[in-house]
């Protein structure tokens, strides 16, 4: 490699560095929001903290509603899962909606400017829990579905505290 | 370019490319969930993402993983764009 090609490595280095030690700084634009896949971003874990529960629950018209349960259980893993894993990936991108949700109703606390169920991770989380009841065959008629965001509990003794609960849905 | 560097690049052009395409059929496997029916649909997405309904609705995003895939295996096959951008590009294989 010439001189110059490594000079502009050395450069490259140099304001990498310098970048990663500036105080961290959250741009809250939407249209920040929607490239934020395109910057990369070494701090991985910052903010350690573990995903809400996703709970759900379902009554037939006229009917109280059955008891909680969870939407996404925990993905089995199987070694070839290293190479090809659309399940697990896709129960990730399901999580990080749980925490976008979580991430935009502490926002939405602080403006009140919207409803909650306006919100379009709201929604978002309202139709995997829609899709997953559908993939579970329960009957479409005159279901009504409620979900719920849940701490984890901290010991197997204590019970989760929750986050939030939806308004009662169709399904 | 010396040889060693012009293979480490040609070794960096394979491993992206068998990762993309990985990732590319990984979300084929997964499409329904960006079906008008699924998690992602359209319907919800919209309100945020309206501009690029050219490339985010349902069928037009099963064409971006298309291209995306189709991209790729070009690019482990070896075709390269050569006297780009300088005095007009040609596809070499």
């Amino acid at each position: 490699m010439s001189a110059s090609g490594i000079g502009v490595l050395a450069i490259l280095a140099l304001v990498l560095a310098v970048v990663a030690m500036l105080p961290r700084v959250e741009v809250q634009h939407p249209a920040i929001a929607l490239v934020r896949v395109l910057i990369p971003s070494w701090r991985f874990f910052d903010d350690i903290s573990e995903s809400p529960l996703l709970l759900a629950r379902v009554a037939t018209l006229g009917a109280p509603f059955g008891p909680w349960f969870p939407v996404l259980p925990p993905p089995r893993r199987a070694l070839r899962d290293l190479l090809w894993n659309p399940g697990g990936n896709l129960a990730l991108a399901c999580n990080a909606l749980v925490d976008h949700l979580v991430s935009d109703l502490a926002d939405f606390d602080e403006s009140g400017a919207i409803r909650a169920e306006e919100l379009v991770s709201y929604q978002l989380v309202l139709n995997l829990v829609r899709s997953t009841l559908a993939a579970m065959s329960q009957p479409a008629t005159g279901i009504r579905l409620q979900f719920k965001l849940a701490e984890r509990a901290s010991t197997t003794t204590s019970t989760p505290s929750d986050v939030m609960i939806s308004l009662e849905h169709g399904l | 370019m010396s040889p060693p560097l012009g293979l480490a690049l040609r070794w960096m052009e394979c491993i992206i490319a068998v990762a993309i395409i990985q990732g590319t059929l990984e979300l084929f496997a997964i499409r329904t969930t960006f079906a008008d029916d699924g998690i992602w649909r359209w319907s919800t997405l919209r309100r945020e993402l309206r501009w690029l309904q050219p490339v985010l609705a349902y069928r037009a995003f099963l064409g971006v993983l298309l291209v995306r895939l189709l991209a790729a295996s070009l690019l482990l096959s070896g075709v390269r764009v050569q006297r780009f951008p300088y005095s007009g590009s040609r596809l070499c294989l």
